[in-house]
């Protein structure tokens, strides 16, 4: 009973917003973050440039950091990300990586979060020697 | 919106510098004993599905003597570090031992201090700080699994 009523309540919030608002903020999160991203020597960011062929998220790999590796520097900082094969193993094979890191943005994400997201990149770069710490 | 890139940050917090230290990126970026042997007398083939960890290890036995011990690996640097350590740690010990320090890794894993400060554990002690990090231990303790697979099998 209460699963449906807070399922019912979670439905009238986002027909508030709209989903063209939330794509919006999604897309505009995932711009920034690419932004702030590729500005790291070593990032490579991949998927569509334009923002309109996106969705709110961001795989990325830097240098010969394994994904499993950032994530447990970024979760370090309370930063969750998904990494791995993100079960596209063909894909991954096509990109010539073992695995991707992938950043994704919602509704409750903001601009602080591209800020601490590239923040602890930066950490994870230190530690694996690509810039001094 | 500041697109600068971010500031070097502060040194990084003591857990993650205990678990990546400078040793362990060193055999991640030099692994030793990688590649294949000629004369293999053991091979096992692992994988962790879920990570897409692997490591291919092969063995070189003469009698009950690990004589040489190489390894093709594609994975985090917890794990091809562990795997590099063990072919180095483990060449020349009798198959008995070898499965000691198995024992003692994974020991050293759960968080056994003793374990952590067991000199015959050699370099692999700079892998303890792995137990404060419980989604990494299956890496450290892959290459060691497949050791324990090769000679049993």
């Amino acid at each position: 009973m209460e699963g449906a009523v807070g399922l019912a309540a979670a439905i009238r919030y986002l027909e508030r917003i709209g989903p063209e608002r939330i794509a919006e903020h999604e897309q505009a999160l995932a711009a920034a973050a690419i932004e702030r991203l590729s500005q790291i020597e070593g990032v490579t960011v991949y998927g569509p440039q334009a923002r309109s062929d996106r969705a709110g998220v961001v795989s990325f790999t830097y240098g010969d950091i394994h994904p499993h590796d950032i994530a447990t520097i970024l979760d370090q900082d309370g930063i969750c990300i998904r990494a791995g094969h993100h079960c596209t193993q063909p894909l991954m094979r096509r990109l010539n990586v073992a695995a991707t890191a992938r950043a994704s943005f919602y509704l409750y994400n903001g601009s602080d979060d591209v800020d601490a997201l590239a923040g602890a990149l930066v950490k994870a770069g230190a530690l694996f020697g690509y810039v001094p710490a | 919106m500041d697109t600068s890139p971010p500031e070097p940050p502060p040194l990084p917090p003591p857990q993650l510098s205990a678990l990546y230290q400078e040793l362990i990126l060193d055999h991640y970026r030099r692994p030793r004993n990688k590649g294949t042997l000629e004369q293999a007398t053991h091979a096992v083939s692992l994988n962790n599905p879920l990570c897409g960890d692997e490591i291919d290890l092969q063995l070189r036995v003469d009698g009950d003597i690990i004589k040489e011990a190489r390894f093709i690996g594609r994975g985090c640097s917890i794990s091809q570090a562990a795997a590099s350590m063990m072919t180095q740690l483990v060449k020349d010990k009798s198959i008995p031992q070898a499965l000691a320090l198995a024992d003692r890794m994974s020991a050293m894993m759960q968080g056994d201090e003793g374990a952590a400060r067991d000199k015959t554990l050699g370099e692999l002690r700079a892998l303890a700080g792995v137990s404060k990090f419980p989604v990494r231990i299956k890496c450290a303790l892959l290459p060691w699994n497949a050791l324990t697979d090769a000679v049993k099998a």
